[in-house]
């Protein structure tokens, strides 16, 4: 599994983060370089799960905004600074989707589907993998994000549960689950 | 419902930066929390909670 090298940080650009952080917190000018470091990361968390680009730049914007004003309020207890602020991105997104009546999208890479369908079979055809994208939608929403944030975006249980509000074990256990949801939705279709 | 897009094509990091904007940021947070600190804001959601207030409270 790639490394997410924003996520798992050095000490030394930990210690520099939170440097940055606690001057941010008097003023949000100094706010900017965490800007920089994780725009991308968070706008791109955004786009997979929306189909619309400008939506997506917005919603990105509307969670820095968030993150600055809550700013005062973030305590350093271990959970990385980006778990905080892919938190604030989903709490934002749904937001969005209950305003807006926009449809809920996921993007998957076709290597992501055949990992996927390798859980299920031992040789899979392009007809299974039709199935395999019917049946996603039946699951619940959050069985989806966690087969979504493990399968398609290749997320550690870490980092799931920090995102998710979950213990590492926890989200380990609910992703396992959420997959035999899936592989029953598949073997029922 | 929920729309699968499968392969979609993600824009590039270059795109992605060129769309950062963090003085449009520091904006906003300044416009918003100009409107949660006047008392104007207030005022006005105090006294509707209190038409409201009374409203269900007292009786026809």
């Amino acid at each position: 599994m790639a490394m997410n090298l924003l996520y798992h940080q050095s000490p030394i650009r930990l210690e520099e983060e939170l440097r940055i952080i606690e001057k941010a917190k008097i003023n949000p000018v100094h706010f900017g370089p965490l800007y920089s470091r994780y725009h991308e990361t968070i706008f791109r968390y955004i786009f997979r799960r929306i189909d619309d680009i400008e939506a997506a730049y917005d919603i990105t914007s509307q969670v820095f905004v968030k993150a600055i004003g809550a700013l005062p309020k973030f305590e350093y207890r271990g959970v990385p600074f980006s778990s905080w602020l892919f938190r604030i991105a989903k709490s934002e997104l749904y937001q969005f989707f209950r305003d807006s009546k926009a449809r809920r999208t996921v993007s998957i890479d076709s290597v992501r589907i055949a990992e996927v369908m390798d859980e299920f079979l031992d040789d899979h055809s392009e007809n299974d993998r039709e199935r395999l994208l019917k049946v996603l939608p039946l699951l619940k929403e959050d069985q989806l994000q966690l087969i979504e944030m493990r399968f398609f975006e290749k997320r550690s249980f870490r980092e799931i549960g920090e995102i998710t509000g979950l213990t590492e074990n926890n989200a380990k256990v609910k992703t396992f689950r959420a997959l035999i949801k899936l592989k029953q939705l598949f073997n029922k279709k | 419902m929920i729309k699968i897009l499968v392969d979609r094509q993600e824009p590039n990091a270059e795109i992605i930066r060129s769309r950062q904007d963090f003085k449009g940021v520091l904006k906003s947070y300044e416009q918003q929390r100009k409107l949660f600190h006047n008392p104007w804001f207030f005022g006005v959601v105090g006294f509707s909670c209190l038409i409201l207030s009374l409203l269900v409270l007292l009786p026809i």
